[in-house]
């Protein structure tokens, strides 16, 4: 048998199976060559791990609401967000520079000048440092939002050491002392929008955290409950949501 | 643009959704999406076995689809537009969660000192474990072989559609997805054998 029949063959086999080809003289040549018949035997063994692979994409688009999805993502796409995702990366940033320069020139101006409280001027001027503020906070929030994000990734793929269980705890613990300073300035700044889901990856906080230690049964409760709310992709949400530019001081 | 076939009833509704969404109707564009997200949501599973990434794919590719409507002039190629769009974006989310994976991983490591679980077999099932190692086998392949695979075995189209969507020659297409399959075979039988 020639290397360049069995090298074609090949190449038709690939094609046979896929259903871009009908095979012509596939089966003559395997008959009369061990090599490609091993071949072939590989490819639909392959070829019944792409259905299964497939199946299960298939099973997963069943249960989708896609009604619920089409409102939701026409809703994404119809928003008003002109500027680019490295735009607004950089908004709050610059926003939070040019306060910080207002502030200086005006402590500076007013040094000097003797400028009294309650003039446009410094009114201006607590409006700038409203948004230094709300900036630094948003920063701070999404600052919390990734690393919560990671102790989520953490939760979902954990194989439930006892080890890995204490390590869960203790980073729960940490992230909670945090949240709980963070609430203290939640109520100026977008995450409002969000609360709920706050809620929830408090509640994860909390689960994980509180003593005693927790078992396999609490890391799986709470791991049930982050993939049946989807919190992942939500926080994920907020975080995009966040680093979008600020709307009102 | 590039065609992908549709029958003639389906390509006066795209037609007629289309035009409307031109026009700023958010319902048309609603129902535009509701016939078009399933194939878009398809295509981002076979990139991703995640859904929430495949969410984002879907979301992003629609805004993009939004934001250049006035650039589409008939209803023909709408499909195959839609297509190449999901399937570019899919690759960018592949290549950027690629690099942030790794990243998170090293730095949870670091700071967890958790070991790593990746080659723990025990506790897995066997036909979990093949497709498993399917998906790895398939981590491995181009962005341009891996988008040949998906486009073909995941939403089932034919070769010449798979060259109209990237824009490449029907033979590209052919051996491009020759190798991703011998390759997929390649590291399937080594892992069946092992």
């Amino acid at each position: 048998m020639k290397q360049n029949d069995c090298e074609h063959m090949r190449r038709e086999m690939v094609l046979w199976l896929s259903g871009e080809s009908d095979g012509i003289g596939v089966v003559q040549h395997v008959e009369a060559c061990r090599g490609c018949a091993r071949y072939l035997d590989q490819l639909q063994r392959l070829m019944g791990q792409i259905d299964i692979r497939e199946r299960e994409i298939g099973s997963s688009l069943q249960g989708m609401d896609w009604e619920g999805l089409a409102k939701q993502v026409t809703r994404h796409a119809m928003q008003p967000q002109a500027a680019s995702d490295l735009k607004r990366r950089r908004l709050p940033l610059a926003a939070a520079l040019f306060g910080l320069g207002l502030l200086t020139g005006y402590l500076v101006f007013s040094h000097r000048a003797g400028i009294p409280a309650g003039s446009n001027a410094a009114r201006q001027l607590s409006d700038s440092i409203r948004l230094v503020e709300t900036v630094k906070d948003q920063r701070e929030i999404i600052d919390f939002l990734g690393r919560a994000r990671l102790l989520l990734l953490e939760i979902l793929h954990a194989q439930q050491s006892e080890q890995e269980r204490d390590v869960l705890a203790g980073a729960a613990a940490g992230l909670l002392r945090e949240y709980r300073y963070l609430g203290h300035n939640l109520t100026q700044s977008r995450i409002q929008e969000a609360r709920g889901v706050m809620e929830r990856l408090s509640w994860v906080l909390t689960e994980l955290s509180y003593d005693p230690p927790p078992g396999r049964e609490r890391v799986a409760a709470v791991r049930r409950m982050v993939e049946r709310e989807r919190l992942l992709f939500k926080v994920r949400l907020i975080e995009r949501e966040l680093e979008s530019p600020v709307r009102e001081v | 643009m590039n065609t992908i076939p549709q029958c003639e009833s389906q390509r006066d509704e795209l037609r007629e959704l289309l035009a409307r969404s031109q026009k700023g109707d958010a319902r048309a564009f609603e129902s535009l999406v509701r016939l078009l997200q399933p194939m878009v949501f398809q295509i981002a599973l076979g990139f991703f076995r995640d859904h929430d990434d495949a969410m984002e794919v879907l979301q992003d590719t629609f805004l993009r689809v939004y934001r250049n409507l006035h650039k589409v002039d008939h209803a023909v190629g709408l499909r195959g537009w839609v297509f190449r769009i999901a399937t570019n974006i899919a690759i960018d989310h592949y290549r950027a969660r690629r690099k942030r994976s790794d990243r998170e991983r090293k730095l949870t490591l670091i700071q967890n000192g958790i070991t790593d679980r990746s080659h723990n077999p025990e506790e897995r099932s066997e036909q979990a474990e093949r497709v498993k190692r399917l998906q790895a086998a398939v981590d491995q392949l181009s962005t341009r072989e891996r988008s040949v695979f998906v486009l073909k075995h995941i939403n089932h189209l034919k070769m010449k559609e798979i060259a109209a969507i990237l824009d490449i020659s029907l033979g590209t297409v052919k051996s491009t997805h020759f190798r991703a399959v011998n390759h997929l075979r390649r590291e399937v039988a080594a892992g069946g054998e092992a």
